[in-house]
């Protein structure tokens, strides 16, 4: 079970980068070349790997143990293509944790 | 007849009406003359948009390989005759030009990896068809928790990474029949070899798809069959 947590701008900003970083590194492309547009397959050459070798690499480092299976289906609902969309998912996965499918079912604000 | 056929290699698939072939994209010498007399105006556009080298080629030779099927099968006798369209959630399906038998080709696939493209495509209104290649590489040997599942089941014991390429191409191959993405390969697949590089696929909503594989140069092609919405098919 994984408790939610909250990511500060911070926690964002270095979640972001660690992205670029290992994307930098393990496609052989410039930093500088990647953006929050920039397309992971279209425009680095990636492939469907690379989107695991991210998320296990994420599950390690802020200890989320959250099931394969269960981020499998929250991708289902938000297909990732470019960089910033898979931060967003990891940001996503390391808040909610294990209630990563409840809380996207919940509308925005409810309960206010 | 064109020069790129010499290269493309049908697969042995055994199916009625479906067609995958194999191409080296290291094969495609010119690939800018290819591409003008193989791709249309938008699909040329589309070309033109993408930056990596690597992936242009690749891209490029998963659409030759597909045309080149349809060429061999008579569905079209110049390849700029058919258009390759993608729908809201990514997957491929083919536009004929106007004059052109409708449904000549109801569904079609494609995935690249490194050297080599493939492509496989189906003209049974009914089946769904999902093609992937994987490289055999040290580099799945991390990822074996994430690909494999207790009750995935091969025949033949393989070296832990072809295990993996194949495991994994499977469930690619089995979401891209499904019309799904990556979220759909990490879902409850479950995959059990029925006869030597045959199998049957399993998903978690209870459907069932068919499915073979082939060992080619350090590769894993795998095609998987089943109903377009919901399949229900013995192997």
């Amino acid at each position: 079970m994984t408790m939610p947590r909250l990511l500060t701008p911070e926690d964002k900003k270095e979640i972001y980068e660690h992205i670029r970083t290992f994307l930098s590194d393990e496609l052989d492309v410039p930093l500088e070349d990647i953006g929050p547009d920039t397309k992971i397959i279209d425009d680095l050459h990636g492939d469907s790997m690379i989107y695991l070798e991210l998320i296990e690499d994420f599950k390690k480092k802020y200890d989320v143990k959250v099931e394969i299976a269960l981020i499998g289906r929250y991708l289902q609902k938000h297909p990732v293509y470019s960089v910033g969309q898979t931060a967003q998912v990891v940001y996503d996965i390391v808040e909610r944790g294990d209630s990563l499918l409840v809380a996207d079912a919940e509308p925005s604000g409810s309960g206010a | 007849m064109f020069a790129e056929h010499a290269h493309v290699m049908p697969l042995p698939v055994g199916e009625d009406g479906v067609g995958v072939s194999l191409l080296d994209v290291t094969r495609l010498v010119d690939p800018e003359s290819t591409a003008s007399r193989f791709l249309t105006p938008r699909e040329r556009g589309e070309y033109g948009r993408l930056r990596h080298p690597s992936r242009r080629r690749e891209w490029l030779g998963a659409r030759v390989c597909l045309k080149t099927t349809l060429l061999r099968r008579h569905c079209i006798s110049d390849p700029t005759q058919c258009e390759i369209m993608k729908d809201d959630r990514g997957r491929p399906w083919l536009s004929f030009a106007p004059g052109l038998p409708a449904g000549v080709m109801y569904d079609c696939s494609l995935s690249h990896k490194g050297r080599f493209a493939c492509a496989g495509a189906s003209n049974n209104a009914e089946t769904g068809i999902g093609v992937d290649i994987e490289q055999v590489s040290p580099r799945l040997l991390k990822l074996a928790g994430v690909i494999v599942r207790d009750r995935d089941a091969l025949i033949h014991s393989h070296p832990p990474e072809e295990r993996l390429a194949l495991l994994w191409a499977l469930k690619e191959a089995c979401a891209k029949a499904m019309g799904g993405g990556i979220g759909v390969a990490l879902g409850e697949i479950l995959c059990e070899e029925t006869a030597e590089g045959r199998h049957r696929i399993r998903t978690p909503d209870g459907d069932t798809f068919r499915a073979r594989h082939f060992l080619h140069e350090g590769h894993v092609i795998v095609l998987c069959l089943g109903r377009r919405a919901s399949a229900l098919r013995d192997c």
